[in-house]
């Protein structure tokens, strides 16, 4: 039987990282990750998990200990936040292109500089064209539950590919709330045993991640593309069938009060749960507006976005990074590619909020639905969809 | 627009050479573009160099894949690339050979310049660098650039002694270069295995040049089965080869343990061979053979 249990949401999602039975874990420990790493040593240590900890010194050295272990035929989990993340970058996709189906835990955390520990998205803005399938959660519960999620779509035989689940740092890590364990009775054939493709063993040589002249390079990344792509009906299918064994249902864009809004507020993890709250006040208010939280981040899922967001005057696109002289936040820019080319699109308003730790309240979410201006900063050149607000900046 | 391709080996100036014919070119005042085929270089592996000519700015700055003519700074390589990939209907050929040059015409090709480039270097230079000597051949064929551009442009390059002799170098192939024109009379094939293959559809998978695999074709994270070398013969690298003394080997094995490339092989009458499909004639096995039993010679022509 599942037991609803109050815990902080990072010793939930090492409760499910023990659960989904790993054999290799490489970490190496950065705020604001540390508990869930120091929670799956201590499993490690007192025999509850039967599974190698390798301790490293660096996060590059975690992601090749993690390439390495995968490689063999072993079932590898890693997590890490913001410059863990930006050290790891480099070996990130080689993972993705030797189709390692490893599963990571990003605990989001904003890049220096200026330093800052606090939450927001600019590291896996980083690595969003690392090839991996990325996806965004928004409370504890979505944590625990897409860790197994994630290791069944990443090691389906045509998947293969790394899965990064973002949670919030802090906002999500550190609290403590409410969350259903799944008893491993429930979880029985939900995750199967790991059957790698190909395994590094000296009884049966090959070679893994040779080099490819110009003559293979564009054929490999074509070849990668398209799995990367092709990933998403088994993405459902993951989701599918946990909503069988679970009561829990999660769709590549969750949509509240979508279908009759004037106004829609599309929003990213942990922002999500607030966001309802204030479209929920506005809509008692009389207001039609709505909120769409995207899930799914890799492979885009630009079918169901549109087909949600099509009914729209307004969208009011909320980011949590900054793409620095450049066409607006990134997930509103990537919404403006989506909805191009449909008939009467929305107009795509970006708002960069929430960055390094900063609070966004209902009030906040109110204002921008409302399309407040807080920067001072005269629309530059609104017509060419290139506009982007820094909310809350004050000047 | 003229088109060169030169082939050489990694060490021997097949950049040079297209280098320094552009500079003449470009102090003659046409315009010239030079570049290598980029990649990883290593001594004595196979490399290429272009040269484009034109008295029109040249824009393009693709490999060349049909050219006019293909300049071959090394005999060795007939047989490890297939130099004449490409060359147009009527083209042009440079070659480094010691042979009777007849043999190397074929059809289609409307002349060859023929010269004993490594004799030529190792005589004047004192080593087997042939690429100035070759340009020598080259303007013989065909004046693409005054002899006098091409020395100014050698004297730019290298400096004292050096310089003067790759002009001795240069003046002597031009001297000695043998050009042959296609007259219709019967001709023969070009010696090169790849030509064995020419007009048949594909030369094998894992032949280095044809590496064309459909993206669908390719296994997940392009993972390689192991025996690839089966079909990718290592061994043209080679600029040395390493010959065996019977009578001087003790069939320690010592050169078989050493050998990097498992290229050291074992016959049943216990002495050893070398797989030359294999072997990258580092000098490894001569240098630890006890007895001295093993010598390294320059890979000429086979
Ligand atoms: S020359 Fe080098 S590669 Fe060739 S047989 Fe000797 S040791 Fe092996
Ligand atoms: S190392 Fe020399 S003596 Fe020993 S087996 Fe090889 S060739 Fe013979």
């Amino acid at each position: 039987m599942a037991k609803r249990a109050g815990m902080e949401v990072s010793i939930a999602a090492a409760e499910a990282v023990k659960q989904a039975n790993v054999d290799v874990i490489a970490a190496y420990p950065i705020t604001p990750q540390t508990h869930i790493v120091e929670k799956l040593s201590e499993f490690v240590a007192d025999g509850q998990l039967d599974a190698e900890y390798v301790t490293v010194e660096s996060e590059h050295s975690a992601m090749s200990v993690c390439i390495g272990s995968q490689a063999s035929g072993a079932r590898t989990f890693t997590s890490t936040s913001s410059q863990g993340l930006a050290l790891m970058s480099e070996l990130v996709p080689i993972a993705s292109a030797l189709r390692l189906p490893m599963v990571m835990l990003l605990v989001n955390r904003s890049l220096s500089g200026p330093l800052s520990i606090w939450n927001d998205h600019s590291d896996v803005m980083s690595i969003r064209d690392s090839g991996c399938i990325q996806m965004f959660v928004k409370n504890g519960q979505e944590v625990y539950d897409h860790v197994f999620i994630a290791y069944r779509i990443a090691e389906k035989q045509n998947v293969l590919l790394p899965v990064i689940i973002n949670m919030d740092g802090f906002i999500l890590s550190h609290t403590f709330e409410p969350v259903e364990l799944m008893s491993s009775d429930e979880l029985k054939g939900y995750v199967p045993p790991y059957e790698p493709k190909y395994t590094l063993h000296p009884d049966h040589p090959l070679t893994m991640g040779a080099y490819a002249t110009p003559a293979l390079y564009t054929e490999a990344k074509k070849a990668h593309d398209e799995v990367l792509k092709a990933s998403y009906p088994s993405i459902l299918e993951g989701w599918e069938s946990w909503g069988q064994l679970s009561g829990r249902h999660y769709r590549p864009v969750e949509e509240l009060f979508c279908q009759d809004a004037d106004t829609i507020i599309v929003s990213m993890g942990s922002l999500s749960e607030t966001a309802a709250e204030a479209v929920k006040l506005m809509r008692q208010q009389g207001q039609k507006v709505g909120l769409l939280e995207l899930r799914l981040w890799r492979p885009f899922p630009f079918e169901e976005f549109s087909r949600a967001a099509a009914g729209a005057q307004r969208l009011v696109v909320m980011d949590r990074a900054v793409s620095s002289g450049g066409p607006g936040g990134p997930v509103a820019s990537e919404i403006r590619s989506a909805l191009y080319g449909i008939k009467n699109p929305p107009q795509v308003d970006s708002y960069i909020i929430g960055l390094g730790g900063r609070n966004v309240t209902i009030q906040d979410y109110v204002k921008m639905i409302e399309g407040e201006k807080t920067d001072l900063i005269p629309e530059a050149n609104a017509a060419s969809g290139s506009s982007y607000e820094i909310f809350g900046a004050r000047g | 627009m003229l088109e060169i391709r030169f082939h050489g080996r990694g060490g021997q100036g097949a950049v040079t050479s297209a280098e320094l014919l552009a500079q003449a070119a470009i102090e003659e005042g046409k315009y010239a573009r030079a570049f290598p085929s980029f990649g990883p270089e290593r001594r004595g592996a196979p490399v290429s160099a272009f040269c484009r000519i034109d008295d029109k700015p040249v824009t393009l700055r693709t490999s060349i894949d049909s050219p006019d003519v293909v300049v071959v700074l090394d005999p060795s390589l007939f047989n490890a690339v297939d130099v004449t990939r490409g060359l147009k209907k009527d083209g042009f050929l440079v070659i480094n050979t010691k042979k009777e040059s007849k043999q190397f015409m074929f059809e289609g090709l409307k002349q060859l310049a023929a010269v004993n480039a490594t004799q030529i270097a190792q005589e004047i230079l004192n080593r087997p660098i042939t690429n100035t000597v070759l340009l020598g051949a080259l303007i013989r064929l065909m004046p693409i650039v005054k002899v006098d551009s091409l020395i100014s442009a050698v004297q730019t390059r290298f400096s004292g002694k050096i310089a003067n002799l790759n002009v001795q170098a240069l003046e002597r192939a031009y001297q000695e270069t043998q050009v042959l024109s296609n007259n219709g009379e019967q001709t023969l094939e070009l010696v090169s295995p790849k030509n064995e293959f020419a007009g048949k559809e594909k030369v094998g998978k894992a032949a280095k040049e044809d590496l064309d695999y459909l993206w669908t074709e390719l296994s997940p994270g392009c993972v390689v089965q192991p025996g690839s070398s089966r079909d990718n013969h290592t061994g043209d690298w080679r600029s040395c080869l390493p010959v065996i003394q019977k009578e001087r080997c003790i069939q320690c094995g010592l050169c078989w343990a050493f050998c990097p490339d498992a290229a050291q092989v074992q016959k049943p009458d216990g002495y050893f061979s070398v797989d030359l499909d294999y072997c990258k004639g580092c000098g490894i096995c001569a240098m630890e053979c006890p007895t001295g039993a093993i010598h390294m010679e320059k890979e000429l022509e086979l």
